[in-house]
């Protein structure tokens, strides 16, 4: 039966090593990935609010590779398993600055691991989404690219 | 092909029998085992109708199978029923089915099972036993066990009520063991040996009116309330009032779980058995050592009337047993689930289906709730119970919103005589619960607060509810919020202020050295040698340099952890005693006075890189008496405390090493409680409601509360600084009644 701190499907392809020893650093990791934040969450909020799930280590902010700025995602590392599962259960799939956030687990923080993989800089998912994300810097960056070439609309 | 797992089955191997056809036989025996293994535990699963047909079917599936070893099923269901005590009517009901036609099965059974009981309360295993003894008590109701011999062994397990020379929690305990299988069984002893039950009853009433000391002592440090309007009683007279209720309606109980009752013509044809208690061991149950406790007291609490119910649907009173069904029945589900919110959720909302009729869905809001702010400890994170709350407030919306409106309303009322440490939880737990849900609130109801006295309980939590909200989102959403009448009870904008901005201040020039300095990329090196030239006195060179440091970092954690690691060889450089770490202690809050959590963070970064001592922030904590009636500051207590603790652990593999860390800590800060309270109580004048020593001393129970384990090691000093500080109003008794509860 599914429980809530398993493994989720995804795979980082950036991960150096084997696909079992990535799962096997998933399974004692201590370190979380958050995503669906929006672009103006604080390191204070997320502070808060992990912090209620036990003693938080580590935030470390993902970055827009290009412009330096927070482009929606972080990571929050525990000193204990436990602790990290915990945040599995009881934050994942609930609100933080007032939108739904995911949490999944993560092989570890690696210097780099910070920025955003996409074309443009921040999140790969930016990229190409269509829908209008006033957090997330409205629509998807291809999308915008289409409606208002050469426009930075955020 | 390995089929063989890891079991507790004892192969019976004819030994005539080719090796061959051993193995495929053993193999098949096996995988038939694990079939009904799984049939069992999956049968507290069911519900309804279809509950019926997987007991018998999984009886005819044991009857009909050849060769089973017996034992194994009885094992299965034993380990059953110890995780679901609320289910021993399933498993009864299976058993007896089998006993119709096997009455072998059924002799095993009743000698088995008193021998694992004995086996469990000689083990100090209370809940286990307890379980057995309510599935015993399911086995008369379905005809497998005597009627007689039931009360043969509930007569014998109140002997130990007669014991004068034990201890109260033994023999509350066996009292507790006797009432818990009434409801189940009291209607069949009530029809058919309705004497000897007048005698049960009658002993009973002996123990709990005379012989039974009021546990005051014990209990008086679990009152969540300090009045008599919120019903808190102790859980075994209320067990006791609530049996005496049942008796007075001839022990017809009608919520537990009777599946028995649908087998009752065939049932009623089988042959019953005797419980062996001739074989019952003189002297029941452990002796209490350090690692075998009895289980200690506890209070009921309750929230909700039954004028709170909605119109169509029931809330069975305080003194109904309905009332103790339905929240054990509850509270097994927390247990098992807790982890799963969304399967604990569902589970909650099958069992409040199964009972249209009742306001369960109000029992299980004030189960959760109760549970979160019981004294004196919560079992389970309080974001876990917020979290199971919003699950249900997600799957029910028009019920739950509703429901938890109406607890937090109540609590709100009675906020004057909540336990500190049970405000507290509920200022984290609903300040979670409403960023979840856009901080809507009807903030109007609550405005007569904003005209109390500043620290009376009601405008404090709204103040601390207001922080921790500012903190999960900012502070100009909450402020468009609430009404303009809350203005007193907004905290100040959690800006930072650096004060050598103002040139004629000393040390404004070394200022101006420093930032342009660091801005300028300098390196660390010179940066050091600038400071340390400067002629400055060391505290304010460190003042200075340190306020500096957070200005440039003042855009996020990040930024200042940034510069507190690089500039750190500088503030080592100038730290050489413990007025130096309280200056870097003073920078920060001068800097920071108006955001809590930053200070929390900044002080928690000082401690782990080594740069103050602990005993440093607490003199610094205690510094700040007027600040104390908050609870930021026992934040960092707490986290400085835990971090002592765990880093003792990882220094020294030596036990008594490790401890002391903590135990120092700890002792130093009960100490400087005493010290702040005995000067506030020389100095405060007024006649109205010293309400600071009651946040001072709610904040330290608190702490007590949350080291129970540890503090135990130390009860010697606690009651010496106890003793030392006697003239302090009510410290000592605060002390002592905890060493009393915690012994």
């Amino acid at each position: 039966m599914a429980t809530s701190i398993e493994l989720s499907s995804y795979r980082d392809q950036h991960f150096k090593g084997s696909r079992s020893e990535q799962e096997r650093s998933l399974r004692d990791s201590t370190t979380l990935y958050v995503g669906n934040l929006s672009f103006y969450t604080t390191e204070e909020q997320i502070h808060e609010l992990f912090s209620r799930c036990g003693d938080v280590r580590l935030i470390v902010m993902g970055l827009d590779k290009y412009k330096k700025t927070p482009c929606g995602f972080c990571f929050v590392e525990y000193y204990t398993r436990p602790e990290a599962e915990a945040a599995m259960r009881f934050v994942n799939g609930t609100r933080l600055d007032d939108r739904l956030i995911r949490v999944d687990w993560d092989a570890g923080f690696i210097e780099g691991r910070q920025y955003g993989r996409g074309k443009t800089g921040g999140q790969v998912r930016d990229e190409y989404r269509t829908d209008y994300d006033a957090g997330r810097g409205g629509y998807g960056k291809l999308l915008s690219q289409k409606i208002a070439p050469n426009t930075d609309n955020r | 092909m390995n089929r063989r797992r890891q079991c507790t089955m004892e192969e019976d191997v004819e030994m005539s029998e080719r090796p061959a056809k051993r193995h495929r036989r053993e193999c098949d025996s096996l995988e038939l085992m694990l079939r009904i293994e799984k049939l069992l535990v999956m049968l507290s699963d069911q519900h309804g109708d279809m509950r019926h047909d997987a007991i018998e079917d999984l009886s005819s599936l044991v009857c009909d199978t050849k060769q089973l070893r017996k034992i194994q099923i009885l094992r299965i269901v034993c380990s059953c029923v110890a995780t679901h005590p609320m289910q021993t009517g399933v498993y009864a009901t299976f058993l007896s089915l089998v006993n119709v036609r096997d009455y072998e099965f059924g002799c095993e059974t009743v000698n088995y099972l008193q021998r694992q009981f004995v086996k469990h309360l000689k083990l100090g295993e209370w809940s286990e036993a307890r379980s057995l003894l309510l599935l015993l008590a399911d086995l008369v109701n379905a005809n497998l066990v005597t009627v007689g011999s039931m009360m043969q062994l509930l007569s014998k397990l109140l002997d130990v009520c007669d014991e004068e020379e034990s201890p109260q929690a033994r023999r509350d305990f066996f009292a507790y063991l006797v009432m818990s299988a009434l409801p189940l069984v009291g209607r069949e002893f009530y029809e058919k040996k309705e004497m000897a039950l007048q005698v049960l009853i009658k002993r009973l009433q002996l123990y709990m009116s005379k012989e039974r000391c009021a546990p005051e002592r014990s209990v008086a440090m679990l009152h969540i309330w300090s009045h008599r309007e919120m019903p808190q009683q102790e859980y075994l007279e209320l067990l006791w009032q609530q049996l005496l209720r049942l008796e007075r309606s001839n022990w017809i109980e009608q919520q537990l779980l009777r599946p028995h009752l649908a087998f009752d013509d065939r049932l009623s044809t089988a042959l019953q058995h005797v419980l062996p208690t001739q074989e019952l061991p003189p002297q029941l149950g452990a002796v209490a050592t350090s690692t075998i406790r009895y289980p200690k007291t506890r209070l009921g609490f309750r929230l909700f009337e039954p004028s709170d119910a909605p119109s169509n649907l029931r809330l069975p009173e305080e003194l109904d047993i309905e009332r103790y069904v339905l929240e054990s029945h509850i509270l097994e589900l927390l247990q098992l689930h807790h982890l799963e919110r969304k399967l604990c959720a569902n589970q909650m909302l099958i069992y409040a289906a199964s009972k249209p009729q009742l306001a369960v869905e109000h029992c299980i809001v004030e189960v959760l709730l109760g549970q979160m702010l019981q004294l004196p400890q919560a079992p389970y994170l309080i974001i876990n119970y917020g979290s199971i709350i919003i699950e249900l407030c997600k799957q029910q919306p028009s019920q739950f919103s509703q429901i938890v409106a109406q607890a937090v309303d109540v609590l709100f009322t009675q906020l004057e005589f909540m336990s500190v440490s049970s405000l507290d939880r509920f200022v984290m737990w609903f300040s979670h619960h409403l960023s979840n849900f856009r901080y809507q609130w009807n903030w109007q109801d609550w405005e007569c607060c904003t005209r109390l006295p500043p620290l009376h309980p009601s405008p404090m939590f709204v103040r601390e509810l207001f922080k921790r909200c500012m903190r999960l989102s900012y502070r100009e959403y909450i402020v468009q919020l609430v009404p303009d009448s809350y203005a007193a009870l907004l905290p100040p904008p959690p800006d930072h202020v650096f004060k050598y901005i103002d040139q004629l201040l000393p040390g404004a020039s070394l200022a101006n050295h420093v930032l342009q300095a660091i801005r300028g990329k300098s390196s660390v090196l010179s940066v050091g040698g600038l400071v340390e030239e400067a002629d400055l006195e060391v505290d304010l060179k460190i003042n200075v340099f340190m306020q500096c440091c957070l200005h440039l970092g003042c855009k996020s954690f990040t930024h200042v952890f940034a510069i507190l690691a690089k500039f750190q060889p500088v503030l080592q450089m100038l730290v050489h005693n413990e007025d130096n770490q309280l200056a870097i202690l003073s920078a920060i809050s001068e800097v920071w006075a108006t955001n809590d959590h930053l200070q929390l963070v900044l002080v928690e970064k000082m401690l782990k890189t080594q740069l103050v001592k602990a005993n440093v922030i607490v003199d610094w904590i205690f510094g700040q008496p007027e600040q104390l009636c908050h609870m930021y500051l026992w934040e960092v207590i707490e986290s400085i405390i835990k971090f002592t603790k765990n880093q003792s652990t990882q220094d020294t593999n030596e036990p008594s090493l490790q401890q002391q860390g903590f135990n120092e800590l700890f002792i130093y800060v009960v100490q400087w409680c005493a010290k702040v309270l005995t000067e506030h109580e020389m100095s405060y004048e007024q006649k109205e409601t010293d309400y600071w020593t009651h946040w001072v001393l709610g904040r330290l129970q608190s702490l007590l509360f949350n080291h129970m384990e540890d503090v135990r090691g130390i009860s010697q000093q606690l009651a010496q600084v106890a003793a030392q500080w006697e003239h302090c109003k009510r410290l000592p008794k605060l002390i002592e009644s905890y060493l009393a509860y915690i012994q």
